[in-house]
């Protein structure tokens, strides 16, 4: 009998009374999510500044004006670079805006945005600009990038990562807690900024040259904007004295403006549009030419327009290739030849000379003359380069890639040079 | 913790009493064996009721004295939703009886856990098994070198899975991770065939 209480018998008793026959579920969840960073928009906008030449640590839009080379730092400014000599471009300054994501320029007159407002900057002096006008909280999309956004904070000029633990006793999907959705960086984007161009045509003479992504173009006395899925008309008859004239709505998911004789071309994930500007307040459709869901810039010359898709994470899809258009009658653009392409980014194209920034695969230079046989006239091929996008200006074709800004020669096209590269300092 | 708790209790009293039993009762130590399999009977949803899975174990050990025997076992235990192996060991003390005797046992290990094949389409799927605890007590009807042993108990098994997903955010890439812990108890029933080497 003393067996009986021995201390295991005790214990494996207690096992045995301590158990039941239910059985117990958690579940735990664990998330990270970006909560927004706030700064009031007048620090803001008491920021705006000339300062030495930076870095480029991540180049954006570039926009060429006469002999100056214009390009942004993502969120930051732009880098102001004299390029009198393509083979020796010269940092002068940098301009700093918080909020800069992209630009035009007539005149002397730089339009770039901050955030939520519209900047008219005199830059006749490189060294000493002058803001001439504001236009404040015109881009309306940026303060609706999430439902926990509070506008009243200021703006959201940066995002932190949170790590959130929940333990509940049933399965279920829990949102971000800002309740925000997808939006890419500045003024409202839709698709990331790295860059993007191509002649973005206009009287060079007084109006700069951008590129195939641009999200501000300037068409006669009006500088158009993309916010979200609208454009802004912006009246600049008056240079220093822009005026918002119009807003209206295109399609949700357009990424890119590109204006051609008294038209505005639209590019967007699902399509191309073309728009009408009779009345420059009010942008007309004339029509639309659908193609599968994916990145989408778009340049024009004589009656074709060039198409890149691409596949990518926020893209979406899987299409690479290049699209030509007829578009003789706007009324009904004709898909006239599809060539496939690695992975096209900006394109852009002179005098029948199709430059293509195809990702990974490098630059391609194409004699388009024979559109329906681009890829057998191939000019030349600069591999081993991550490339973004390329603005082919009288004879210079100026190019971002992911570590540098190169400057090529092709005023002979059997013999196109590379004539100077920028570094971009990648961190 | 509460299962460390219990069995650092339960080697200590083991301690006590094997030096116990091996002072008292001195055996030239054998091999033993056991195979024996049967019904596990509890509910994963008690609403649609009790429901039975099947649970069977192979062991080996050592008969130390003649109530204490300790030894390392396999199984392979069935729930409603999910599988394990487990890898435990077993010890055994004899409370009365000689031939013929009542048992007290005590399986504890680990098991390895293989939830139903649909959890297999979620992302980044990972499925981790637990702690095993069995407690039992046993009728082992013996004869000279094979006996019958018929056991009932509770077992208790923790077992989880869980599965993340990445996702490029506008600023950046974020996930959202679950894990979804089961704690699973069961009356257990079993029939086994032991034999001496």
């Amino acid at each position: 009998m003393p067996r009986l209480i021995s201390p295991y018998f005790l214990f494996v008793l207690f096992l045995l009374f301590t158990f039941a026959c239910e059985d117990k579920y958690e579940l735990e969840q664990k998330y990270t999510y970006y909560e927004p960073v706030y700064t009031t928009l007048a620090e803001v906008r008491a920021s705006v500044k000339v300062e030495p030449p930076k870095e480029i640590t991540e180049a954006g839009k570039i926009y060429i004006k006469d002999n100056w080379l214009f390009v942004n730092e993502v969120g930051k400014g732009i880098h102001v670079i004299d390029n009198t000599d393509a083979k020796n471009p010269v940092a002068k300054s940098f301009i700093t805006i918080p909020g800069n994501y992209d630009l035009a320029i007539k005149g002397n007159i730089l339009y770039a945005d901050s955030y939520i407002d519209l900047l008219a900057i005199d830059i006749s002096n490189k060294s000493s600009i002058k803001i001439t006008k504001r236009l404040e909280a015109i881009f309306f999309i940026y303060n609706k990038m999430g439902m926990g956004v509070d506008p009243r904070k200021g703006i959201v000029t940066d995002w932190k990562l949170k790590e959130s633990i929940t333990v509940s006793s049933s399965k279920g999907y829990t949102a971000q807690p800002w309740g925000g959705f997808m939006f890419d960086r500045g003024v409202a984007f839709t698709q990331s900024v790295n860059a993007g161009a191509a002649i973005t045509p206009g009287n060079p003479a007084t109006t700069g040259i951008g590129g195939s992504m641009a999200r501000f173009t300037i068409e006669g006395d009006y500088l158009y904007m993309l916010d979200g899925g609208n454009v802004h008309s912006v009246s600049i008859e008056s240079l220093a004295d822009p005026v918002a004239k119009s807003s209206n709505y295109i399609a949700w998911d357009i990424e890119t403006i590109f204006p051609y004789k008294g038209n505005l071309f639209f590019g967007s994930q699902s399509g191309m549009y073309i728009f009408d500007l009779t009345d420059p307040q009010k942008p007309s459709q004339i029509s639309r030419y659908s193609h599968v869901r994916s990145c989408d810039p778009v340049v024009v010359e004589g009656d074709l327009a060039y198409v890149t898709l691409r596949s990518g994470t926020t893209c979406q899809g899987f299409t690479n290739q290049l699209e030509v258009i007829d578009i003789k009658d706007l009324k009904n653009p004709v898909l006239l030849k599809i060539y496939p392409m690695t992975n096209p980014h900006g394109l852009g194209i002179d005098n029948k000379k199709l430059f293509i920034c195809d990702g990974d695969d490098g630059l391609k230079i194409y004699d388009a003359t024979d559109h329906l046989n681009i890829t057998a006239n191939q000019l030349a091929h600069y591999k081993n380069i991550n490339t973004y996008d390329v603005i082919p200006f009288q004879n210079v074709a100026i190019m971002t890639g992911k570590d540098g800004i190169y400057q090529f020669d092709y005023s002979d096209p059997q013999n196109i040079k590379l004539l100077s590269k920028l570094s971009i300092l990648n961190k | 913790m509460r299962f460390i708790l219990l069995v650092a209790t339960l080697l200590t009293s083991l301690n006590i009493a094997a030096q116990s039993n091996l002072e008292s009762e001195r055996l030239k130590p054998y091999f033993v064996g056991t195979l024996s399999s049967g019904v596990q009977v509890g509910c994963g949803n008690c609403a649609t009721g009790n429901q039975l899975s099947v649970s069977a174990y192979f062991i080996n050990g050592l008969q130390l004295t003649r109530r204490f025997a300790v030894g390392i076992g396999v199984g392979a235990d069935s729930y409603q939703q999910l599988k394990t192996l487990p890898l435990f060991i077993q010890l055994s003390e004899k409370l009365v009886g000689k031939k013929n005797g009542l048992f007290l046992q005590l399986n504890a290990g680990y098991a390895w856990a293989w939830y139903d094949r649909t959890e297999y389409t979620l992302p980044n799927y990972n499925q981790i098994g637990g702690i095993m605890i069995h407690p039992a007590i046993a009728y082992q009807i013996g004869v000279e070198k094979i006996n019958l042993i018929f056991s009932i108990g509770f077992k208790r098994q923790i077992a989880s899975y869980s599965y993340r997903y990445d996702y490029q955010n506008f600023a950046g890439v974020v996930y959202n991770e679950y894990i979804a812990k089961s704690e699973l108890n069961r009356f257990v029933l079993q029939i086994g065939f032991g034999w001496r080497y």
